[in-house]
C-alpha cells in the first residue's frame, strides 16, 4: 500500500513537472516546439496512469524495494527544475565547437588531417539551394536563419553585395583577427540535447569598439568574399562587412528552430 | 557545467517520456489482452518468415527504441522466441511509419536516403535475428528468470488475473504503473551518463576521425550510441552532418543509432545478461559496417 501511494505522489510529481514547464515557457528552452504534442500526449497518459492508480485503492500490491525507481525520478525532477539556460549557450559553443558553414571550429586549435574534404555537392548530388538571394535587403529572423545561412554558405556568389541584417551572440575563435568575431545563434533540432552553435563572420574594422563575447548585438551589413582561416585552412568565405551595429538584449527565445526546404 | 548536463539530461528525458509511456500501455495491453496461444497462432512456423514477419512488425506497430523494451520483456515472457524479440527490437525504431516519415521530412531532397535507411534496418534486424537464432538461446542470455519459464505472477497483481471482479482495464492500469517505475529506472539511468558524457567530453576529440570509410562510420555509430536521441527525430540531427560526412556514415548514424543507446542498453540490461548485449552490439556494429561498406561501392562508387 505504501508503494501505490509512493507510486501516485511521483505520478503527481511528473504532472506538476510537466505543467509547469508549460506555463513558465521553459518547454521551448529544452524541447523544440513542433514536438510540444509528445508532451501534452505523455502528460495526459500520466494523468490517465494516476487516475487508474488512485481508483484501484484496494487492490494488493506487492510491497518491494522502489527506492532506486523514486530516487532516479526525483533526480530528474531536479534536473528538469534546475535546468536553466544561463551559460548553456557558451558551454555549448565549448564542448561542440562553432558552425561555420561545412566546418566546425573548436574552442582549443586541433591538429586537422589535411586531407581533401570530399566534394559534398557532388558526392549528395545536391540541388543548388538559394533562399532570398533575388531580395537586395535580407532581414534574418528566428524563422528564416538556418535557411539563409544554408543557402549563403552553398551559394555565397548569389548574395556578394547584398545587404542583410542578424540578430544573435557574439563568439570568437583562433586564427580570426581582431576585428572578426562569429555573429550566432543556437540551433536546435530537436532538443536542447543537440543543439549546437551555427552562426556567420563578421568584419568589424571600420569600428573603434570591442565587440562582447556571448553578448548579444543586431548588424547590419554587407556581404563580401573574404579569405579566412578556418581549421588551419585558409579559404574564401561570406562575411558581413559591418555598417551599423546595436547591442541588444538578449532574446526571449535563444534558440532558432530549423526548418528544411 | 552543472546547469550543461541538467539542461541535457531534462531534455532527454522529455523527448523520450512519451515513447516510454507508449510502450508500457502496449506491453500492458499484450498482457492483459492478448493471450500466449494467440501469440503462438500468429507466429509462423517457418523461421525465415516468422523473421520477415517480426522485421516488418514496425510497419503497423510504429514504436521507438525506449518504447520496444517494455514490449519485447512482455512478449519473451508471453513465449515468443529470443530471435524473433531481437529483430523486432531492431527493427521496430527503424522499419517504422512514424521514422520513415521524419526521415522523408529530414532529407527531402535525397529520398534514397530513406529508402537505403529503411532498407538497412530490415536486413541488420533480419540477419541479427537469424545468428541469434542460431548462436544463441535464451535460457543462456535472459537474466530475469521470470522471462525464461512462464509462471504467472507479474509482479503488480499476483493470481488476480483469474479474478473476474477485477476489470482488465484496471489491470492494464496496474501494469502500466509497474513497468513505468520499473523501466524509467534504467531510462534515467541512461539518460544521467549521457548527459554527463555530453556536457564533458568536448567534441574536438573526435574531430580527426576524418571523413571517410570506415572511421567515419564507427564515430558517427559511436556519437549515435552516447547521444541517444530518439529514432523518430534522428534523422533530423544526420541532416545537420550532411556537409561534413559521407552518406553510408550518416546512415550508420541513422541505422545503429535507432538499434541502441545508452539509455536502451541500459534498459535492456534489466532483461538479458551484460554478455550478451555486448555481443548483440558488436553483430549490429560489424553488420552496420558491411551495409555501409557495400553502399560505398555499389551506390557512391567509392570505399
Amino acid at each position: 500500500m505504501v508503494k501505490k501511494w509512493l507510486d501516485q505522489i511521483f505520478l503527481l510529481l511528473l504532472i506538476i513537472t510537466l505543467l509547469y514547464l508549460e506555463f513558465s515557457n521553459k518547454l521551448k528552452l529544452l524541447i523544440n516546439p513542433k514536438y510540444f504534442t509528445l508532451i501534452y500526449l505523455a502528460l495526459f497518459i500520466l494523468i490517465l496512469l494516476l487516475l487508474f492508480s488512485i481508483f484501484n485503492l484496494g487492490t494488493k500490491v506487492r510491497i518491494n524495494n522502489y527506492i532506486t525507481n523514486y530516487i532516479l525520478i526525483s533526480i530528474i525532477i531536479v534536473l528538469i527544475f534546475s535546468s536553466s539556460y544561463s551559460d548553456f549557450q557558451k558551454n555549448i559553443s565549448e564542448i561542440k565547437g562553432i558552425k561555420i558553414g561545412d566546418d566546425i571550429v573548436y574552442d582549443e586549435e586541433i591538429e586537422t588531417n589535411n586531407e581533401e574534404l570530399p566534394d559534398t555537392a557532388n558526392k549528395w548530388g545536391e540541388p543548388p539551394k538559394v533562399y532570398l538571394a533575388e531580395e537586395d535587403f535580407i532581414k534574418i529572423d528566428d524563422t528564416n536563419f538556418y535557411k539563409v545561412l544554408d543557402s549563403l554558405y552553398i551559394n555565397p556568389e548569389h548574395y556578394t553585395g547584398k545587404t542583410l541584417n542578424i540578430k544573435g551572440f557574439i563568439t570568437k575563435f583562433d586564427g580570426l583577427s581582431e576585428n572578426h568575431f562569429v555573429i550566432s545563434r543556437l540551433i536546435m533540432m530537436c532538443c536542447a540535447a543537440d543543439s549546437s552553435v551555427c552562426g556567420l563572420v563578421c568584419d568589424a574594422s571600420i569600428f573603434d569598439y570591442t565587440f562582447e563575447e556571448d553578448g548579444w548585438y543586431e548588424i547590419e551589413g554587407v556581404i563580401e568574399t573574404q579569405n579566412i582561416t578556418i581549421n588551419s585552412r585558409s579559404s574564401d568565405n561570406p562575411v558581413i562587412r559591418i555598417v551599423h551595429y546595436n547591442k541588444i538584449e538578449p532574446l526571449t527565445d535563444p534558440y532558432v528552430y530549423p526548418e528544411f526546404y | 557545467m552543472f546547469q550543461t548536463f541538467s539542461t541535457i539530461a531534462a531534455s532527454i528525458f522529455l523527448e523520450g517520456l512519451f515513447f516510454l509511456l507508449i510502450g508500457v500501455l502496449i506491453s500492458s495491453i499484450i498482457d492483459v489482452f492478448v493471450s500466449e496461444d494467440t501469440i503462438k497462432r500468429l507466429i509462423p512456423k517457418n523461421k525465415i518468415i516468422a523473421l520477415l514477419f517480426a522485421s516488418l512488425l514496425g510497419i503497423i506497430f510504429p514504436i521507438c527504441e525506449c518504447g520496444i523494451v517494455p514490449v519485447i520483456r512482455r512478449l519473451l515472457k508471453k513465449g515468443v522466441p529470443l530471435h524473433l524479440c531481437i529483430t523486432l527490437l531492431l527493427s521496430s525504431p527503424i522499419v517504422n511509419i512514424v521514422v520513415i516519415l521524419s526521415t522523408y521530412f529530414a532529407f527531402q531532397n535525397y529520398i534514397i536516403v530513406v529508402i537505403l535507411r529503411v532498407l538497412g534496418g530490415f536486413l541488420i534486424s533480419f540477419i541479427t535475428g537469424l545468428i541469434v537464432s542460431f548462436v544463441f538461446s535464451k535460457i543462456d542470455v535472459i537474466k530475469d528468470e521470470s522471462l525464461v519459464e512462464h509462471q504467472h505472477g507479474c509482479s503488480c497483481c499476483q493470481g488476480e488475473h483469474n479474478n473476474i471482479s477485477t476489470s482488465k482495464l484496471k489491470k492494464v492500469g496496474q501494469h502500466s504503473i509497474e513497468e513505468f517505475f520499473d523501466t524509467s529506472k534504467y531510462f534515467i539511468m541512461g539518460i544521467l551518463i549521457t548527459a554527463f558524457l555530453q556536457s564533458t567530453i568536448p567534441r574536438s576529440v573526435f574531430a580527426n576521425f576524418g571523413a571517410s570509410f570506415p572511421t567515419s562510420n564507427l564515430f558517427m555509430m559511436f556519437l549515435a550510441y552516447v547521444l541517444s536521441v530518439c529514432s523518430n527525430t534522428d534523422a533530423f540531427i544526420a541532416r545537420s552532418f550532411i556537409d561534413q560526412f559521407e552518406v553510408s556514415a550518416l546512415l550508420s548514424f541513422m541505422v545503429f543509432g535507432a538499434m541502441f543507446d545508452i539509455k536502451t542498453t541500459m534498459m535492456l540490461s534489466k532483461i538479458f545478461k551484460k554478455k550478451f548485449i555486448f555481443k548483440l552490439i558488436m553483430i549490429v556494429v560489424l553488420l552496420t559496417l558491411i551495409f555501409s561498406f557495400i553502399i560505398n561501392i555499389f551506390l557512391m562508387g567509392s570505399v
